[in-house]
């Protein structure tokens, strides 16, 4: 009997043993996996790709109820909300009217302009739009998965969007999904513009809600409402996409609410402009001669040079009959 | 070997995988594309969940079963890869560390006894992150995160005690 308890009690202590030595060989497995992923950021982005790939489908049909549910409660609230909404549509399209007229004006005035230039047309644009599975942003990373993949003509380095602005980037294809990165997350950077001033500078993520604009000359005149469009440095996207309006400019430092609503994605479009961008690890550009790599400075604010590498130089033809 | 003893096998790695499957669903539909809160709360709901079964069920949610938890976060890009499993082994590691006080204390205890945790994973993974992402990250985001995660614990025990009820007892 007493051989027996004997036993009894080296089996547990040899299970609890075992569990605490499984506990540390786990840790310390998933430190390894840690550091594996911190060195080897390639073969990782093609696991995750290959895991998304995989539960594409069962994150769709898990989002779609929820999609449902939400449609619903927002066809209840506006219904509820009729009159007022007709009203603010009314002042609204007054407002669109008179933009309308604008943009004619513009143009035919741009129509000239690039007449007179002998300017070839921007190549055709080709849109993909995918829903959005899911939003795997946390305090960490800020992205999105999207149904649409590598056999729909999705690849890496292209621009999403929405309807009223610039989301993010692809950042991996897979073949049916594509995790986009959204302007908000910390490793994201973009050259911008401030469409009022023209002054550059770097969009730069941080995991908020409002990204910060870096790099911005110490005398740029900055206010608050100024809006923000993509430069088209380094060749990425296109200049002149939506970005966001500056919201907030706090000890010198200036902060961008994006048009986009990056929290409620239903449907984003994949535009792909044509542009190599530096963005492509693939096409076999040395990104590291491309743009400088730009590090925040703790001292007064510089505008760094931004070189534009020469594949992104505009299709301009010559003015014939033109000297120099 | 009879299929009625087949039958029960299979029954009885259902009823255990269970609260691993809950788990993982609810990593499913916290990264669904919608959100009752502006905030981002991919992944993190499910630390409640490991929590919970770590304590009342713990045959049902080992380590090993925990790690692949994190690792199936760590898959979907919530965090620096290998983050995701050393938080869901630490919070396992944590449930396990107070079982014996927890699995019979009241509800406050064990409420309480969550958010230390709660608030201990939201500095090894911000530690962590700044260590991977090399500067530091906004915490904001984070306190956030652990703050509905404390909120949200209630109603989720809720609904893993029905669960439980219905699996186990």
């Amino acid at each position: 009997m007493r051989q027996r308890s004997t036993a009894i009690g080296a089996t547990s202590s040899l299970k609890v043993w075992f569990q605490r030595f499984s506990f540390v060989l786990l840790l310390v497995a998933a430190f390894g996996v840690l550091l594996i992923g911190k060195a080897d950021t390639i073969m990782l982005s093609r696991l995750r790709i290959w895991a998304a790939d995989q539960i594409g489908p069962v994150l769709y049909a898990v989002s779609s109820p929820i999609e449902t549910a939400r449609e619903t409660a927002g066809e209840v609230q506006s219904y509820f909300s009729l009159k007022s909404q007709v009203e603010a549509l009314r002042l609204e399209n007054q407002a669109l009217k008179d933009w309308q007229q604008q943009a004619r004006d513009l143009q035919a005035e741009n129509a000239a302009l690039r007449d007179l230039l002998k300017m070839t047309p921007n190549p055709r644009l080709a849109f993909i739009s995918a829903p959005v599975v899911a939003d795997a942003s946390s305090g960490f990373v800020r992205g999105v998965i999207a149904l649409a993949g590598d056999q729909h003509g999705v690849r890496k380095g292209q621009a999403a969007m929405v309807g009223n602005g610039l989301v993010g980037r692809v950042q991996d294809v897979g073949k049916r999904v594509s995790r986009v990165m959204l302007l908000t997350d910390i490793n994201s950077r973009l050259p911008v513009l401030i469409e009022r001033t023209r002054d550059q500078a770097i969009l730069a993520g941080n995991n908020s809600e409002r990204p910060e604009v870096n790099y911005l000359s110490r005398d740029a005149d900055v206010k608050i409402g100024d809006h923000v469009v993509t430069s088209g440095v380094g060749g990425a996207f296109p200049a002149g996409l939506p970005v966001g309006e500056v919201a907030d400019i706090a000890d010198g430092k200036v902060f961008v609410q994006p048009f986009a609503d990056l929290g409620r994605l239903e449907y984003i479009r994949m535009v792909d402009y044509g542009l190599p961008g530096v963005l492509q690890e693939d096409l076999d550009i040395d990104v590291s001669t491309a743009v400088p790599v730009l590090k925040p400075t703790a001292g007064p604010v510089q505008l760094p040079k931004l070189i534009k590498p020469a594949n992104t130089q505009p299709k301009l033809k010559p003015i014939e009959g033109a000297t120099e | 070997m009879s299929g009625l003893g087949i039958r029960h096998q299979i029954g009885e790695f259902l009823r255990l995988a269970t609260p691993a499957l809950i788990s993982l669903l609810l990593l499913a539909v916290s990264i669904a594309p919608w959100r009752p809160f502006d905030a981002p709360l991919a992944g993190f709901l499910v630390t409640a969940a490991i929590f919970y079964w770590s304590i009342y069920q713990p045959e049902a949610m080992t380590p090993w079963v925990a790690a692949l938890i994190g690792f199936a976060a760590d898959l979907l890009g919530l965090a620096p890869f290998g983050l995701s499993m050393i938080v869901a082994l630490v919070v396992a590691g944590s449930a396990q560390l107070w079982r014996r006080e927890l699995a019979d204390a009241s509800f406050m205890l064990v409420w309480m006894a969550f958010a230390a945790t709660a608030m201990l994973t939201f500095f090894v993974a911000w530690t962590m992150a700044a260590l991977v992402l090399e500067q530091w990250p906004n915490p904001w985001p984070l306190v956030l995160q652990t703050v509905v995660n404390i909120m949200l614990y209630p109603l989720l025990t809720l609904l893993f005690g029905r669960l439980q009820h219905a699996l186990f007892e």
